[in-house]
């Protein structure tokens, strides 16, 4: 019985493999770890709370804070508070011990020590996530890296960045020290697998399929082991590069990046995902719109540039090229999208407002293909947060995660409003009025010269 | 006087000079004399103590200043040096350079390694650094990491002396903030390890002389039982420590924290390294509690960005040795001279050339004046290129200003050194002249 | 009766075209919710009619004092903003492609863009889709006189349905970019060179004027390469004059606009070039129309400014912005005024930048621009503030004629 089962497995396997037939294992033989092995993973749809549960109003839960002489606070005070992942506060404090945000709330007593800002009438957010940066933070660990003085740590801060991904590291912008710079490792294997490079998709493919068997095979060994502690291990030193790549996404230790644009090339990508059951992370994405149900059943998020301009391809009698409309059409679908402007640096020799120095702005733009604002908000800070893999430090403001935010002088969304403060680990790192660089732009803050009577509205939906 | 008549002159007054000095002040005759003295006779004498002597003398007996005077009796037999007209002060000290200095760099960990080993003597240019007024220089070795250990020594051409100190401080050089901590941990960690390998030694040795001891006394219960002669005593065997790799020896010193232990002057390229500096300092574990090292270099370029940690600095009254150059704030135009802020912040001020080459050293002293226009004081320029240095490389209680008891290192002016276009006229070493501005 | 039916069809079918199109002898009535008028008196009307006939602007009033006309047809958006369509003063994509860069001499100015004109090229769609309904698309700036620009409307169609004026302005490039590229001349030389041209040229046109008014016995030789410049002296058309840095500036004023007494519309106009304004403060015709920078990082006081701010602190009130597309793509004219509020100007004036100013500036203020009656009915509606990226446009109006429509295909 043992044997016959056995050669009955082997032949499963190689007509799998000779006929390159979907196979799910797991309905056929009763070996359930075998099965799981085999079966590629029904992606779960990723756990994106919209609507987000609100946590509970937290001015309630006011912490008895017991004596620390050592303790730092920090609070701001009277702000509009933009908690992102729960309700609205107006006129709220948010205090903060020791660089981490205790409460939040209407009515919290404030120790005298603490140091406050006054900030009635300016809003307060989550500080800014740019998924992807050059020149905010040091490259590689930015504890070891980051020059405390740079101008681009400055100009990221004025720009309401407080965190960052520099391609290995996910870091936060701190001037003038070294302290807490740096949040997590966080690096995502870059696959390359589209049409244009078909030998290079042929590698990954067989890389992941040749991957995928030995993991079986370990599988078919812890359990020969059961029965026969002598068995020899399979042989893993091949294991390496592309094939250790392979590893660390199908035994869901990574997730892939990669960047598409066209709609084909997003099909085979996302096929491939789902045959193989990782996880993707889709940079560019222009096409996307054209078939979000794709992205969706594959659970993938994607980081795009609302702005972007892709030509429709002409000759084909199909859909193609960009859309305004893409942040929207994924975000209906249930995709977590995260913004980034084109420019992944900030630059001061003159055009403005096409990289990181305007975030904001990039995400009014998905606002005007459709994107709800709270969700273009979102995507600028709990998203990439979440997709870092840092949601559960930064990117909102709720008790326990760290005192990163940002206070402006008016709606995030708006092109007038400025960064008045940036606070990262409780502490003020940009101040504008102390900085200088933008200190002269309405230094009274959101406020425009009095237009004639009934002539212009300042903001997008004021009454007309 | 035109110009034309000056030049005229002076032909005539060099002759005169170089007569009078072959008459009057015959070095072999001082030499063979020991009972006469020296008396350097100058229009000015900037005593670095406080003192602006005018005229002033300054007189020499074996070897030390021993008189510094105005208007003093000189003994008749007294060898003169004649710098009337001339401002005297004490010679300049480099602080760190590797003018001259051949073969390549070495990178990594080699604190063993001294710079005397890529000087050739017959090629060394002497005349470079006397010329600029400098008697005594710090040579560093080149190379990133701990390259070696930095060497004083005289100027003279020809010296019998020429080194003054061997090991003054070790040089750090790492100009990218990774490199840096990776050098830091990785070198204390080897030295560490040295320790460790003498400790276990130490304890094995201290183990089998237990157990001998033990054995001895055992055999000598048995012995004595039987026979009560002298029981032969072994001798202990003296322990013998495993030799450290000398490259980290100096770096053991300053874990174990002896005397004789070297200060790290780090070269800090961007204000932001020496946070890193410090960060990865204090990540060494035996180093986390003491006082932070507090001598930079902070080279040339760039240094205006060093505004960001001019308080830092001088919260902690560091050294720190800078070209005197003024800058501008960074990514702007805004002037700024950071080693005036450093000084006012309460940090000693070296002087180093702007680059480590010959016209840069010759331009030093009216760098210093523009020091001086923006706000540092005369005395505290003239020290960062005489005392400050001394205290440095711990020679003050040799030279650094003129004082009876030093050594009679000086340097001469033709004006006040600060004046802009001051040049040096005669630099003495050990009483004698070995580079004078007639001779060439 | 088969004649008959097929008359029939005809009628039937033209009828259905005219009321897709909207074409001349129809009245259109357009409902919304504010007119932003940018005309004389600023006046912006809330709850108003705008009714156009013929391609032109027959009415505006609010919609309680204004009756719609009968048979009209009547587009009611009650929850948009009618804003004049935007005018873009330095282009280079009317031909679509990087076509237009044809570097010959240091002075060519015989070239017109005219020749390379694709009406119905995918950036017109996009600019009508940023609100942008006419543009004035000229040669690059690799030599000092590159050539004739053409203005024209974003609408599509034929060269000549879309062209508005050519020659309409001429291109002159001074410094910056011609000293870069490949004729290895310098600043003095280059002015040198464009002196002489324009000397020669109003030499030229003073000579046939002068015997045109009788004034001068012998006709001088006709010469078409010099030919194209009399308007330019007569004040029909403007020079387009890449100018930047404040020396540059001074020299594209003092020349260019004094000397030759040409109508200079100072393009770019970047870096320390406010500095300027007090001598064109002087000249009431000269237009300064900055951009693609709108930021420039002032080194002797650490700060950015807004470059479009700054002209308007130093007193200069005729100012507009570019966007030199395709260095910033031309849909995104108005986020070149964004960005201008962001660094420190206001968003009303900021509008007036990117509409009437620039009208003014290519002398169609009589034509586009603002909202007026008589005016081409050249309009956008847009879901709010056009200067907000939030807001986009609904549909774009040229000629009376819609030409773009978001509820169709959105395109920005």
């Amino acid at each position: 019985m043992q044997i016959r089962m056995h050669s009955l497995l082997i032949l499963l396997i190689v007509t799998v493999l000779v006929t390159d037939l979907p196979f799910y294992c797991g309905s056929i033989i009763q070996f359930t770890s075998v099965a799981e092995a085999q079966d590629p993973p029904r992606r779960r749809r990723r756990g994106r709370p919209r609507p987000t549960p609100p946590p509970t109003p937290e001015p309630e839960k006011k912490e008895e804070v017991p004596e620390d002489e050592d303790a730092e606070y920090f609070a701001v005070v009277g702000a509009i508070i933009h908690t992102v992942t729960g309700p609205v506060v107006r006129g709220g404090t948010v205090l903060c011990k020791n660089g981490k945000i205790i409460s939040i709330g209407t009515d919290i007593d404030v120790p005298d020590e603490a140091q406050k800002i006054d900030a009635d009438g300016f809003h307060l957010y989550p500080g800014l996530v740019a998924f992807r940066s050059s020149g905010l933070i040091g490259s590689g660990d930015p504890q070891k890296s980051q020059d405390p003085f740079a101008l681009g740590t400055v100009m990221g801060l004025a720009a309401g960045i407080t965190s960052t991904w520099n391609g290995s590291r996910v870091g936060k912008l701190v001037r003038g020290g070294l302290d807490g710079l740096t949040i997590r490792k966080q690096a995502f294997p870059s696959i390359t697998y589209t049409s244009r490079n078909p030998g290079a998709a042929r590698e990954l493919r067989q890389a992941l399929e040749k991957v995928q068997e030995h993991l079986r095979a370990l599988e078919r060994h812890a359990e020969e082991k059961k029965e026969n502690p002598e068995a020899k291990a399979p042989d893993d030193k091949w294991i390496r590069g592309t094939f250790a790549t392979a590893r660390n996404l199908l035994t869901g230790e990574a997730v892939a990046l990669t960047r598409v644009s066209t709609i084909n090339d997003l099909r085979l990508v996302c096929n491939l995902s789902r045959r193989f059951g990782f996880e993707l992370l889709i940079e560019g994405a222009e096409e996307a719109w054209i078939d979000p149900g794709l992205i969706a059943r594959t659970g993938a998020s994607v980081i795009l540039t609302p702005r972007i301009r892709r030509d429709a391809d002409k000759d084909r009698n199909q859909k193609s090229g960009s859309s305004i409309e893409n942040a929207s059409i994924l975000y209906e679908h249930g995709i977590p999208i995260a913004i980034r402007p084109r420019g992944t640096a900030i630059a001061l020799w003159g055009l403005a407002g096409r990289d990181l120095g305007h975030l904001p702005m990039e995400a009014a733009f998905a606002v005007r293909g459709g994107l709800p604002e709270a969700a273009a908000i979102e995507a600028i800070t709990i998203e990439p947060a979440r997709i870092l893999g840092v949601a559960d430090r930064i990117g909102s403001i709720e008790v326990g995660k760290d005192a990163d935010f940002i206070i402006t002088d008016g709606d995030l969304l708006s092109y007038l409003t400025h960064v008045r403060w940036a606070v990262v680990n409780g502490k003020i790192q940009y101040d504008k009025m102390e900085e200088g660089l933008l200190d002269h732009i309405r230094p009274g803050g959101d406020e425009v010269p009095e237009p004639p009577d009934d002539h212009w509205p300042r903001r997008l939906g004021d009454p007309l | 006087m035109t110009n034309p008549a000056r030049k005229l002159l002076y032909p005539v007054g060099t002759l005169l000079m170089v007569v009078l000095a072959a008459l009057v002040a015959d070095p072999l005759e001082a030499r063979d004399n020991p009972e006469r003295v020296t008396v350097i006779r100058a229009s000015r004498v900037i005593t670095g103590t406080g003192e602006i002597l005018t005229p002033g003398e300054v007189v020499i007996d074996e070897g030390k200043i021993t008189l510094v005077g105005s208007q003093l009796d000189v003994p008749e037999n007294a060898r003169i040096i004649d710098a009337t007209g001339q401002t005297l002060m004490a010679g300049m000290i480099l602080a760190q350079t590797r003018h001259g200095l051949k073969g390549l760099t070495r990178n990594g960990t080699n604190c063993d390694w001294s710079p005397m080993t890529q000087l050739v003597e017959d090629e060394m240019p002497w005349q470079d650094f006397l010329e600029s007024g400098f008697v005594a220089v710090a040579l560093v070795p080149s190379g990133s990491g701990f390259p070696g250990h930095s060497v004083v020594i005289f100027t003279a051409p020809e010296s019998t002396d020429r080194v003054i100190k061997d090991g003054a401080y070790l040089p750090l050089n790492g100009n990218s903030s990774t490199a840096l901590h990776s050098t830091i941990s990785r070198s204390f960690d080897s030295a560490r390890g040295e320790i460790e390998k003498v400790d276990k030694a130490r304890e094995k040795w201290e183990k089998e002389q237990e157990e001998a001891k033990k054995k001895a006394e055992e055999e000598a219960k048995k012995e004595g039982d039987e026979k009560k002669e002298d029981p032969k005593k072994e001798e202990p065997k003296e322990f013998k420590p495993p030799e450290m790799k000398p490259s980290l020896v100096p770096l053991v010193k300053i874990l174990q924290e002896q005397e004789e232990a070297l200060p790290i002057i780090y070269e800090v390229r961007t204000p932001g390294l020496m946070l890193h500096f410090d960060e990865a300092i204090s990540s060494v574990k035996e180093l986390k509690e003491r006082d932070p090292f507090d001598i930079f270099i902070l080279p040339g370029a760039r240094n205006g960005a060093f505004h960001e940690v001019v308080e830092r600095l001088g919260e902690r009254s560091a050294t720190v040795l800078i070209p005197p150059r003024l800058s501008a704030l960074p990514d702007t135009y805004i002037r700024y001279s950071v080693p005036v802020a450093l000084s006012r912040a309460g940090c000693t001020i070296i002087s180093l050339p702007l680059n480590d080459d010959a016209a840069s050293m010759r331009a030093l002293p009216g760098m210093l004046s523009e020091l001086v226009r923006y706000g540092l004081s005369e005395e505290d320029a003239i020290a960062s290129v005489t005392l400050h240095p001394a205290k440095l490389l711990g020679l003050d209680d040799r030279m650094g200003t003129v004082e009876a008891g030093k050594e009679p290192h000086f340097v001469l002016f033709d004006k006040d050194p600060l004046v802009p276009g001051a040049r040096v006229m005669k630099t003495i070493i050990g009483g004698e002249v070995v580079w004078d501005r007639e001779d060439q | 009766m088969r004649t008959l039916s097929l008359v029939f069809l005809f009628v039937l079918l033209a009828s259905l075209v005219v009321v897709e199109t909207a074409g001349a002898g129809e009245t259109i009535v357009f409902r919304v919710g504010k007119v932003v008028t940018m005309d004389d008196e600023d006046r912006v009307i809330n709850n108003a009619l705008v009714v156009v006939e013929d391609g032109k602007i027959a009415a505006i009033g609010r919609s309680r004092d204004l009756e719609i006309p009968a048979g009209a047809r009547v587009i009611d958006r009650r929850e948009l903003w009618l804003v004049p369509g935007l005018v873009e003063c330095h282009n280079h994509t009317g031909g679509g492609s990087s076509d237009l860069h044809d570097y010959i001499y240091l002075t060519n100015p015989g070239l017109r863009t005219l020749e390379s004109i694709v009406p119905d090229n995918p950036e017109m769609e996009r600019a009508r889709a940023g609100g942008v309904t006419t543009i004035l698309t000229i040669p690059g700036s690799g030599n000092n006189m590159s050539g004739f620009g053409t203005i024209l409307k974003t609408a599509g169609g034929t060269v000549e349905e879309a062209v508005l004026k050519a020659p309409g302005s001429l291109k002159i490039a001074q410094a910056g970019n011609p000293e870069r590229y490949f004729y290895g001349v310098g600043r003095s030389f280059m002015n040198f060179n464009t002196r002489q041209t324009l000397r020669k040229a109003r030499d030229y046109h003073l000579a046939r004027t002068a015997w045109e008014e009788g004034k001068l016995q012998e006709e001088p030789p006709k010469d078409l390469h010099w030919e194209e410049f009399r308007p330019l002296f007569r004040r029909e058309i403007v020079a387009s004059v890449h100018t930047q840095i404040y020396q540059v500036l001074m020299t594209t004023v003092k020349m260019v606009a004094g000397e030759f007494g040409i109508r200079t519309v100072l393009d770019h106009s970047t870096f320390d070039a406010w500095k300027v304004a007090p001598l064109i403060k002087e000249d009431e015709t000269i237009y300064t129309i900055n951009g693609p920078r709108q930021i420039f990082y002032d080194r002797t006081q650490r700060r950015i400014m807004g470059n479009a701010a700054r002209w308007w602190q130093a007193g200069i009130r005729k100012l507009g912005v570019n966007t030199d597309a395709p260095v910033v793509p031309q849909e995104e004219l108005f986020y070149q005024a964004t960005m201008a509020c962001y660094y420190g100007w206001t968003p009303y004036e900021a509008l007036r930048g990117v509409t009437r100013i620039p009208a003014e500036a290519l002398m169609l203020d009589h034509r586009l621009g603002s909202i007026k009656v008589g005016l081409d009915a050249d309009f956008c509606l847009w879901t709010g503030d056009p200067i907000d990226p939030r807001s986009s446009v609904e549909m774009a109006v040229i000629d009376g004629k819609i030409t773009y429509e978001a509820s169709k295909k959105r395109v920005f």
